[in-house]
């Protein structure tokens, strides 16, 4: 089944021209992995980077012979390129390659009853990433954002004001959003996330709980 | 300093290049390639804030790169420009944001491949380039400003935003109206 709910444009379009930070990159690669609809606006946005750099104003370089380069080059070892492991199909390479144990082995966090989250990148934007797991029925409470969120379904799903979640489909959510999560009761619900900022929950047991966890 | 070769050429003519290269080896043609790309690479890691020297060196690693992995260029899927660009913006991340750049893998057990195109939705990549360069022009200025900034300046949109004395919602929905005029153009 593919994904109904898709990555936004301008985020594609950051993704293509390089600007976007690590963690919200990995959630992008990870949903492409997923997504033929959003590889295609990816290609688009791509193609619009080859044009620009058709179209920009040369800079002069050193003249240098290439042929002699190459020589050099060819001489030097050729990097061995790094191909990623093969994954089990349930963890698109790109969350995987982030990850040097199986899912057991990770450092879960407890956040609330039902609810764990394991941390696997905090990148130079000062976002967090990581996989929350979350048991069936479970309900993350109401909150709210001081900054963006990001939400990919890896396995079992989720509704949210009344909108499914399953594997593929991403949800954006930020300083404007409140919501609740259910997890679906017909099985355990796997996620990658993405949060800039801090969460902030509206009901007073989830302030308590949050001194303790820092989530 | 050589000539700048700075007339743009018919697309197709370095795909084909490229693939002529990757299956001959020839130097002499990948001298060809390398006059033509090395300095479009360079102004455009210049724009990105590299001084002069740093963004030739970075260009002509990033031409290393395109001779290496010239057998894996597919020139229905991406144009030899598209398919360049990307290999250059790859490098600037990895040398300058020093940060990895996750991309999706199709050998990946979890990819889940494109559905089967029909013959009359397939699009050559140089037809497709070609189509986003008339669209591109097409923009509304407006739009067409916030997408060559996106690209050009090593900046996330809120500082593009500032920088414009705009609100970020706005250049967002600039983006996104500019990326949906874009889209179609891949039959999808």
């Amino acid at each position: 089944m593919l994904p109904n709910h898709h990555i936004d444009e301008d985020m594609l379009l950051a993704y293509a021209a390089g600007t976007l930070g690590e963690a919200a990159s990995v959630l992008t690669a990870a949903h492409l992995s997923l997504c033929p609809h959003c590889r295609a606006g990816v290609a688009a946005a791509e193609a619009v980077g080859g044009a620009l750099l058709e179209d920009i104003a040369p800079a002069p370089v050193s003249e240098i012979n290439v042929a002699a380069f190459l020589d050099r080059m060819d001489a030097a070892e050729a990097p061995t390129s790094q191909k990623t492991a093969r994954g089990d199909g349930l963890l698109p390479a790109p969350v995987s390659n982030y990850m040097s144990s199986d899912m057991k082995s990770l450092k879960w966090s407890f956040v609330q009853p039902g609810v764990r989250f394991a941390e696997l990148l905090v990148d130079g934007t000062g976002a967090r990433m990581g996989l929350m797991h979350t048991q069936p029925g479970a309900s993350i409470t109401p909150h709210g954002h001081s900054g963006e969120e990001l939400t990919l379904v890896l396995s079992g799903g989720y509704s949210c004001n009344g909108q499914g979640y399953r594997r593929g489909d991403l949800q954006s959510a930020d300083e404007s959003t409140t919501h609740e999560l259910t997890t679906d009761l017909d099985g355990e619900c796997l996620s990658l996330v993405m949060i800039r900022g801090r969460i902030r929950p509206t009901r007073w047991i989830a302030r308590i709980l949050r001194h303790f966890t820092d989530f | 300093m050589v000539t700048l070769v700075s007339k743009v050429l018919p697309p197709g003519e370095m795909s084909a290049l490229l693939v002529d290269i990757a299956a001959t080896r020839d130097r002499q043609k990948f001298a060809q390639l390398f006059e033509y790309y090395a300095p479009r690479m360079k102004a455009y890691l210049m724009r990105q804030g590299t001084d002069s020297a740093g963004a030739e060196e970075l260009a002509q690693e990033a031409m290393l790169i395109v001779w290496r992995k010239a057998e894996s260029f597919d020139p229905a899927k991406a144009s030899a420009a598209t398919w360049i660009y990307t290999i250059v913006r790859n490098l600037r991340i990895d040398a300058l944001r020093k940060m990895r750049r996750p991309e999706f893998d199709i050998d990946d057990p979890a990819f889940v491949p494109d559905p089967p195109q029909r013959p009359d939705e397939a699009m050559v990549s140089d037809q497709l380039e070609r189509r986003v360069k008339e669209a591109l022009r097409a923009l509304p200025e407006e739009q067409a400003v916030v997408v060559r900034l996106s690209f050009f300046d090593d900046k996330p949109h809120g500082e593009i935003a500032a920088e414009l004395s705009l609100p970020l919602g706005t250049v967002k929905s600039r983006l996104r109206l500019a990326m949906r005029r874009l889209q179609p153009l891949l039959g999808d």
